[in-house]
């Protein structure tokens, strides 16, 4: 789907569910506070 | 476009824009990395579309500029036909929402004192030409947007600094800035786009202060202004900042002793 190509078969799939979207931002948001703790440390 | 149906979301100073998951994860993404972080390590996402914000509307009504000078050396007769037929294409293929048009989700813009001004500028005049709500419309732009590389979204939401840090080297005027809430007083040299495997931006400089060669990470560049006060630099400074460029070790600083 990159690029204006679409797939030739199938169809998008279904919407995330809400508790799927919090898990998803839960996960962003652990990385970038391990990493921000990371780089204090090297620091 | 329906005056009371702008004034309506725009009364109300706060507009809610559906977005698919994807566009929310990549917002919730550069919010963190860029430092739009809330006191609860929540991601600021109002603030970083606010900053944002600004510099898409720029570079839409630049690349537009450009495919209307295009399309008017394929035709003189009628040119501003052309034009509007142009700008339909131009948002079919640049804006469209193909692959992001599950929308499951939403967020909330809030217009700031610095950001009034381009609300009140699409609302009046992109809005008539684009024939959509403005929640349409800024969800276009996101659209635009999350398809770049995280290096040029970087350079995006930092333009106005990444702008000042160019202006600065060109000139060889001294650039004010607030970097991890420190002010540095730097000659800017040079900067490397896209750096490594976090696709970094790096601004190179001489911090003048402190006599050290170091890079900035332009993300966390802050209220950047370029100065009226000139650096002539040294031959060796230009040497030594060349040498610390061609080394890309750009998590260490060169604290220079000798007077340069």
């Amino acid at each position: 789907m990159l690029f204006g190509k679409k797939p030739s078969k199938g169809k998008y799939v279904k919407a995330k569910t809400p508790e799927t979207q919090k898990k998803q931002k839960a996960a962003i948001i652990n990385y970038y506070i391990k990493k921000r703790e990371q780089d204090k440390k090297i620091k | 476009m329906n005056n009371n149906f702008t004034g309506t979301y725009y009364s109300a100073e706060k507009i809610k824009i559906k977005v698919s998951s994807f566009v929310l994860n990549i917002l919730n993404n550069d919010a963190q990395a860029f430092g739009f972080i809330k006191s609860n390590d929540d991601s600021n996402i109002n603030g970083l579309v606010n900053k944002l914000l600004p510099t898409l509307l720029e570079v839409k009504k630049l690349e537009r500029a450009r495919l209307f000078e295009a399309a008017k050396e394929f035709s003189s007769v009628d040119s501003e036909k052309l034009c509007e037929f142009a700008d339909i294409i131009f948002d079919s293929i640049y804006f469209y929402d193909a692959e992001l048009e599950n929308l499951e989700t939403y967020i909330w813009i809030r217009p700031t004192q610095n950001t009034r001004a381009v609300f009140d500028e699409i609302i009046k005049s992109e809005l008539p030409k684009a024939a959509v709500e403005l929640s349409v419309y800024i969800r276009r732009l996101l659209n635009r947007y999350v398809r770049l590389p995280q290096y040029k979204r970087e350079a995006l939401v930092f333009d106005s600094e990444f702008e000042a840090f160019c202006e600065a080297g060109a000139t060889g005027h001294i650039i004010h800035f607030r970097y991890n809430g420190e002010i540095q007083s730097v000659f800017a040299y040079n900067y490397v786009y896209g750096y490594g495997r976090d696709q970094e931006n790096y601004l190179l400089g001489y911090d003048i202060e402190n006599r050290m060669i170091r890079a900035y990470s332009l993300c966390e560049v802050r209220n950047a202004k370029v100065t009226r006060t000139l650096f002539r630099p040294s031959d060796k400074l230009i040497d030594r900042l060349a040498e610390f460029q061609e080394n890309c070790d750009f998590q260490t600083t060169i604290k220079l002793e000798e007077n340069f």
